[in-house]
């Protein structure tokens, strides 16, 4: 007997599903401090979204190059900036899709068509970033993106 | 959300490998999920025999007739006698589907594929019809007996392909040319737009110029003998008699010859062209079947830029409506239709595709045009270098989202089909 095993709207256009222990990663980085950033990929079976490495680290480019040059990633990053008016910090959590031009296209398709069901499970976030080379992804590129938003001046 | 269990019975499995087919106006893509190409790349024109010929082969079933009568493959690439040359789609969908059905079966067969095993994925674009959805749902259910099928959006697909679940899809085909964007893997169909000013319009506007020159486009097969001339010089060469070769065989063999040159020779200019601007395009040489070659400047140029202004290119006792829209414009139309919220989004992520976007500098003009119309928005043009993956770009598409086991989950069974009924299924549920 066939069966969808969940409906449409939990799942993400793929079928790949989210792992719990992705969700207490961002639980994690969200309530305390001790995480600044997490990866997660899709395990090799191509089932579930995974936690590849989670961590703390004070430099934005650190994060940045731990970001495989020719595979695609997602991440969300404790992005903390000075305002311009010197009001002091301010701090927003940001998704990552990474999908380098030189990611063999099945990895760009799969890691494309499974980022809503990890995106939706995710609250809180308040900047997305799509990115496909470094430039995009670059602190000035995410500063110029999160201080756009509400509420950040 | 938390982590779901596996589905009761998933189809496919990692044994049974996924069909994939896309159907596009002038060629179908058939292969199997997980590969990087298609196996089969057939034209999607195919042959008609005239009834009189079928009656007399025809002596068994029902079956062998159909078969007969369809030229499907090499052999619609014959000139047969009284052969037609059928176009089974219309503005991109299928509008003959015996003669699609034809095509399926015919590739089906090609690689030997027992449809009764191999669950089937099925492209289609996002301005199908509900009718065509249940009829290709009835012909992998009901005729071909797949176990499993899925319809899967051409834009979707090509935006997933390059790894974007945002984008703008600008898809350059053979008889449409269309912009759709997609948020978060799905179509907005509302800002969407297409246009007829694609592929064979362009081998349109390459006739017309090269019939205005005097260039004779006797196609190969008409052909019989050539000698060979210096350039410029007239051609030599004899005809083969055929008898009965139809208009429609003659005309897509021509075709032939315009598509060889609008890969080879095409170019769009840089910026738009202008009585001031007339662009710059080095010489290049191209033979015709006859043997007659010579070269080619300006023309390569004026003939591609018809795609951006359609409206300046108008064919003899044709009027072109207020509505055309370039390439160009059909982007920054689709942008400015969009959602405010979305605008950046997509124009940060254009996705070109399809193979009439191989056309040298297309790319980079679109890029440029919708710069200069937007300003403010970071624009950016996403093409892959790899001409297979332009041209099959949805095949490719189908072929990843097909081998994933993951998305077993999402194919309609046969079970599920006979239940629920069609209608059920392409109104209510996952084909809307």
């Amino acid at each position: 007997m066939f069966q969808p095993c969940c409906s449409k709207s939990t799942m993400s256009r793929s079928g790949v599903a989210v792992n719990d222990s992705a969700l207490q990663a961002f639980n994690e980085l969200k309530l305390g401090k001790k995480v600044t950033f997490i990866i997660y990929k899709i395990n090799d079976a191509k089932t579930e979204i995974v936690v590849e490495e989670e961590g703390t680290t004070d430099s934005y480019d650190t994060f940045l190059g731990k970001l495989p040059e020719n595979d695609c990633r997602y991440a969300v990053y404790d992005f903390e900036y000075e305002i311009s008016s010197g009001e002091g910090k301010r701090s927003k959590l940001v998704f990552f899709t990474w999908s380098p031009d030189t990611a063999p296209v099945r990895s760009k398709m799969i890691y494309a068509s499974s980022k809503d069901s990890l995106r939706r499970a995710l609250t809180g976030i308040s900047t997305e970033i799509q990115g496909t080379d470094f430039s995009e992804v670059a602190y000035e590129s995410v500063l110029e993106r999160v201080s756009r938003g509400a509420g950040s001046h | 959300m938390t982590t779901t269990a596996p589905a009761p019975q998933v189809y496919g499995g990692d044994e049974v490998a996924t069909l994939v087919i896309d159907t596009g106006s002038s060629y179908t893509r058939v292969g199997y999920a997980g590969e990087d190409t298609p196996k089969l790349v057939v034209s999607t024109e195919c042959g008609l025999m005239a009834d009189e010929d079928v009656e007399m082969e025809d002596d068994t079933s029902n079956t062998t007739k159909k078969l007969n009568k369809y030229k499907v493959g090499d052999s619609a690439n014959l000139p047969l006698p009284n052969m037609e040359v059928l176009h089974p789609l219309t503005d991109g969908i299928v509008a003959d589907w015996d003669a699609v059905q034809n095509i399926w079966e015919y590739s089906l067969a090609r690689l030997n594929a027992d449809t009764k095993t191999h669950p089937l994925m099925l492209t289609e674009p996002c301005w199908n019809t509900q009718a065509n959805k249940l009829k290709a749902l009835e012909i992998a259910f009901e005729s071909l007996e797949v176990p499993a099928s899925y319809l899967v959006k051409d834009a979707v697909a090509s935006a997933f392909a390059a790894g974007k679940g945002n984008a703008l899809v600008l898809d350059v085909g053979s008889e449409v040319a269309s912009v759709t964007p997609v948020i978060d893997g799905l179509v907005l169909y509302k800002p969407a737009r297409r246009s007829q000013y694609a592929g064979d319009y362009l081998d349109r506007q390459i006739k017309k110029v090269l019939v205005s020159r005097g260039i004779d486009l006797t196609p190969r097969f008409e052909i019989k003998n050539k000698k060979a001339v210096e350039m410029g010089e007239p051609p030599v060469f004899t005809k083969r008699e055929l008898p009965n070769v139809t208009h429609s065989f003659t005309d897509l063999q021509v075709s032939r010859i315009l598509s060889e040159f609008k890969d080879s020779m095409c170019q769009v200019n840089d910026v738009p062209l202008t009585p001031e601007i007339s662009g710059e395009a080095a010489d290049r040489v191209f033979e015709f079947p006859t043997g007659y070659s010579t070269t080619f400047g300006a023309d390569r140029l004026s003939t591609s830029e018809s795609l951006f202004k359609p409206s300046e290119y108008p064919f003899d006792g044709e009027t072109v409506p207020d509505t055309a829209r370039g390439l160009s414009e059909m982007v920054v139309d689709t942008i400015n239709a969009s959602n405010v919220d979305v605008r950046a989004h997509l124009a940060n992520n254009i996705v070109i595709t399809g193979g009439g976007s191989l056309v040298q500098g297309l790319s980079d003009r679109v890029s440029k045009d919708v710069t200069q119309a937007l300003s403010g928005l970071k624009v950016r043009v996403a093409a892959a270098s790899n001409q297979e993956e332009r041209r099959h770009g949805a095949w490719i598409g189908g072929s990843v989202l097909g081998s994933l086991g993951s998305f077993h989950q999402l194919w309609v069974s046969k079970q599920e089909w006979q239940e629920k009924g069609g209608d059920y299924l392409v109104e209510k549920k996952r084909f809307k």
